[in-house]
């Protein structure tokens, strides 16, 4: 199959103080949910996502190893790796990203002392205002 | 991986590397002072540290250029010396290629020379690397021939792979290919790299273990990943260290 | 044993011919025949006899060959490849006979060259009349046993030349082997002196006859091979294994002198105003750190007391003194001129750094000669006051009478000065090198001055010196004056010549490359 999509954007910028793998499950997590990568694309292999990021393929390995463990894509033996076809899988990465944002959100909120009512009704009449 | 703080290799995991307190002295100056560390097959092992910190004469131990005063350097789990050099694949520091030769040439020779050489793998290397053939070695830029160093080293089918300060003076895309060319040897685990540099920044994403070094003193011995998960980066942990 | 072809052929390809094109190599081929063919015919004493030729070949071959591995050997630790090459995964035995195969590679081919020469200076020396031909078969058998001579001396040469890396060693064994050592190896230069003399008349000696020869080839091979065969390991376990090591104790004593020194040294530079005078003492301070070598230093204290019993034992005799006061300048005169000439061949890293100097090139070259010759000058004066004692010493013993004693004085002071005007010649004539470089043409015209200053103490004893002297000789001062008149003026303009092209030094390697991809 032909790759006509990017793993990661080229700009993908990797903060070395964290683990590298968490931001690659982040990022492709990202990109899958949001069908930037269609169900059933077939993935670079472990040591192309490696070299094609200058990462320590242990690191790529884990990345892929995490996925699977969600589901989110699957091992072929013998022809590759694929992005899951089961949409419900997919659905409900979809629902993780939704409740880590949400939960960013709302421990933003909560140092500014704020509920999370307050900030979205904020934002409707901020918006209003600014037409 | 390992997570405990000494990060010696588990019983059941062959060690590529083992020192056992190196010591080191010239001309009454302390080069290694005791230095013992294990390095597990497959890993690859960033040896970190300002100039002058010795880094180079441990490399020179583990390849049998250097004795040392006392202390036990192991490669594979026997003594290293210059009939181990057979299952080592050293890059030098600041040593060059005999320039006298073009690159065809020298690759001629090296396959005479190394009994594991991989013509298929120095062919696919030069496309990897872009190193050019017809090339005199005495004409190219220091990053052409840092690329074709790395090239001969990585052509060897050697388990143990000890690059000495491989980006010196070379530019940022040869550094990047040089990585990544790094990278790509790896993914198999069948090879061990150790490394010493003073650039952490290109290598950094690369190293799972840093053995770090100043003083001729080993100053910390850590796994990359729990360094992250505590939040630090490679770079962090080593201003911690050394400044 | 492919890999081990392979490595003869590495370390051949090293100065192999294949690095100069065809028509470079052949030029210089027949340069070097030409001029060394002019050298046999018209340099008496070097093709007297009917065996000359080949007994001079033969000489000229140990010196080279021993030079030429020995260079090698001594060169390798500073080169930069040395690393790659000891991290071949061979035993370091292998690597070494590699290295002395491809070094008797090389001196193969120079024998090749020499000894086609040899026969033809014979012929044409009999075609001009200068001896009558030898009968076919002795001439048959003269050519047999010496090239077999020469073939059975060259392994030992190059062995010889190798142990370089365990005389350079620093320790005492190596400081004790030092002066014997240098002797074995310039003996043809020493010998040449006594082969010219026509009185011993070696050339026609019985010693030198081919039945004698063909009994020193069998000496050679019972006693010489398996010397070598013994010595090989030795020098491949200590002289390699120490050249890896080698690296990390020069930076570190480099780097702990220069923490002692700095004081010493601004409180220097600080007084010095002329950049000159800086100059001079840099280009000096590389040869104190020669001076500061334990076989240097060893060296300095033996030669005065040398001097003094070579001139002391010698003095009741004409014949003897006649031979003694040209030898005591001769080897720091030669050094010199060797220092002047491969200098840049050893600093090649360094000098970027000299010719980035804000200073005129002249002023580099002037500064350069100028630390070179206070160097030599300085042993020679030490070594002619030595002999002066020597000379006095024979005198209160009463082996001279006090006329013979001033007149060997006078002789004395004569060679000291055409020695240091031989000095002063070479030191200049060495710097035209740069202006040759300009082109390959011209850089074929530096091979007769590169061939001159090994050669300047034949020319010296050929024309400066009478081939017999009596008691009443008086030295030739007013040849001395002409030669220092006309060569002077010459040297002076070779170095304005030179410091105008002192930069093409840089380009030289670059050049190389630059025809080999064309």
């Amino acid at each position: 199959m032909e790759q006509s999509y990017e793993l990661l954007p080229e700009q993908f910028q990797i903060n070395p103080s964290l683990p590298i793998y968490e931001q690659f499950v982040d990022a492709i997590r990202g990109r899958i949910v949001t069908g930037l990568i269609p169900p059933g694309s077939r993935l670079p292999s472990v040591r192309e996502l490696a070299a094609g990021r200058s990462v320590n393929p242990t690191t790529a390995a884990r990345t892929y190893q995490e996925l699977e463990r969600i589901g989110l894509i699957v091992t072929r033996r013998g022809q590759g790796t694929f992005v899951t076809l089961e949409e419900a899988v997919i659905a409900e990465a979809r629902k993780t990203i939704m409740r880590k944002a949400v939960l960013e959100f709302k421990i933003i909120a909560e140092s500014l002392g704020l509920s999370a009512e307050q900030m979205l009704n904020f934002d409707k009449e901020d918006s209003n205002d600014r037409q | 991986m390992t997570d405990n703080n000494r990060l010696s290799v588990p019983y059941n995991e062959p060690v590529a590397v083992e020192c056992q307190d190196v010591r080191l002295t010239v001309k009454k100056k302390m080069i290694l002072d005791g230095i013992s560390f294990q390095i597990p097959t497959g890993s690859i092992t960033g040896l970190l540290g300002p100039n002058g910190a010795g880094k180079s004469s441990l490399l020179r131990i583990l390849a049998g250029l250097t004795l040392p005063d006392s202390g036990s350097a192991q490669i594979f789990g026997k003594p290293s010396g210059v009939d181990r050099l057979g299952v080592l694949s050293m890059l030098p520091d600041r040593a060059n290629l005999p320039g006298w030769l073009t690159v065809e040439q020298w690759l001629g020779f090296a396959q005479g020379i190394y009994p594991d050489w991989d013509a298929d793998k120095a062919e696919q290397l030069l496309l990897q690397l872009s190193v050019s053939t017809e090339v005199l070695i005495s004409a190219m830029s220091r990053g052409e021939e840092a690329r074709l160093q790395l090239l001969t080293c990585l052509s060897r089918k050697a388990p143990l792979i000890m690059l000495d300060e491989p980006f010196t003076g070379v530019d940022l895309i040869s550094r990047e290919r040089i990585a990544s060319a790094v990278v790509s040897e790896l993914a198999d685990g069948a090879r061990t790299f150790l490394i010493a540099t003073h650039d952490i920044r290109e290598m950094e994403l690369l190293f799972d273990r840093l053995i770090l070094m100043g003083e001729g003193k080993i100053q910390g011995i850590e796994d990359v990943d729990t360094l992250r998960r505590s939040g630090k980066s490679v770079e962090s942990r080593y201003r911690e260290v050394f400044a | 044993m492919s890999a081990f072809r392979t490595l003869i052929n590495l370390e051949y390809s090293r100065y192999g011919p294949a690095r100069f094109s065809k028509k470079q190599r052949s030029l210089t081929v027949m340069v070097l025949f030409s001029l060394l063919l002019l050298l046999g015919m018209y340099l008496p004493g070097f093709n007297t006899s009917q065996r000359s030729p080949f007994i001079t070949v033969a000489l000229l071959l140990w010196t080279v060959s021993v030079g030429i591995s020995f260079l090698h050997m001594a060169s390798f630790p500073g080169q930069r490849n040395r690393d790659w090459v000891l991290t071949f995964p061979h035993s370091r035995l292998t690597l070494l006979y590699a290295k002395g195969a491809s070094l008797l590679r090389h001196s193969l081919n120079l024998t090749l060259l020499l000894y086609i020469e040899a026969i033809v200076l014979y012929c044409l020396s009999t075609f001009t009349g200068r001896y009558t031909p030898l009968p076919a078969g002795e001439l048959i058998y003269t050519l047999t046993a010496y090239v077999m001579f020469i073939l059975v001396l060259l392994p030992i040469a190059v062995v010889f030349g190798l142990l370089a890396s365990l005389i350079m060693r620093p320790g005492r064994v190596a400081r004790v082997l030092l002066l014997p050592y240098s002797i074995l190896w310039m003996l043809p230069f020493i010998l040449i002196g006594l082969l010219n003399s026509q009185a011993l008349g070696i050339y026609d000696m019985q010693y030198t006859a081919p039945s004698y020869i063909i009994l020193y080839t069998a000496a050679l091979l019972v006693v010489g091979w398996p010397a070598c065969y013994f010595l090989m390991p030795r020098i491949a376990v200590n002289g390699l294994r120490q050249m890896g090591e080698r690296s990390i104790p020069a930076a570190a004593s480099s780097k702990a002198e220069s923490v002692r020194k700095p004081e010493k040294d601004r409180h220097l530079s600080a007084r010095s105003q002329s950049p000159f005078v800086t100059l001079y003492k840099l280009d000096s301070s590389r040869l104190q750190q020669m001076e500061k070598h334990q076989a240097v230093r060893i060296l300095k204290l033996a030669a005065p007391v040398i001097a003094i019993a070579m001139f002391y034992f010698t003095s009741g005799n004409l014949n003897a003194m006649q031979s003694a006061i040209r030898l005591p300048f001769i080897f720091p005169v030669l050094f010199g001129s060797f220092w002047m000439l491969l200098r840049n061949s050893f600093e090649r890293k360094q000098l970027p750094w000299w010719l980035g100097f804000p200073q005129s090139r002249l002023r580099l070259l002037l500064s350069g000669i100028a630390a070179v010759w206070v160097t030599v000058m300085r042993v020679n004066v030490v070594l002619g006051v030595s002999a002066v004692v020597g000379l006095l010493a024979g005198l209160a013993a009463g082996k001279s009478s006090f006329h013979e004693m001033t007149q060997y004085v006078f002789w004395l002071f004569f060679s000291f000065l055409v020695y240091t005007l031989a000095l002063t010649l070479a030191l200049g004539l060495l710097q035209i090198s740069y202006y040759l470089m300009r082109s390959r043409a011209l850089s074929l015209l530096f091979l007769p001055v590169a061939f001159a200053v090994p050669l300047q103490s034949n020319l010296i004893n050929t024309y400066m010196f009478p081939a017999s002297y009596s008691s009443g000789w008086h030295p030739d001062w007013a040849l001395l004056g002409w030669t220092a008149l006309l060569g002077l003026p010459f040297a002076v303009c070779c170095i304005l010549a030179g410091s105008k092209y002192y930069h093409l030094v840089l380009m030289q390697k670059n050049e190389a490359v630059r025809t080999k991809q064309a």
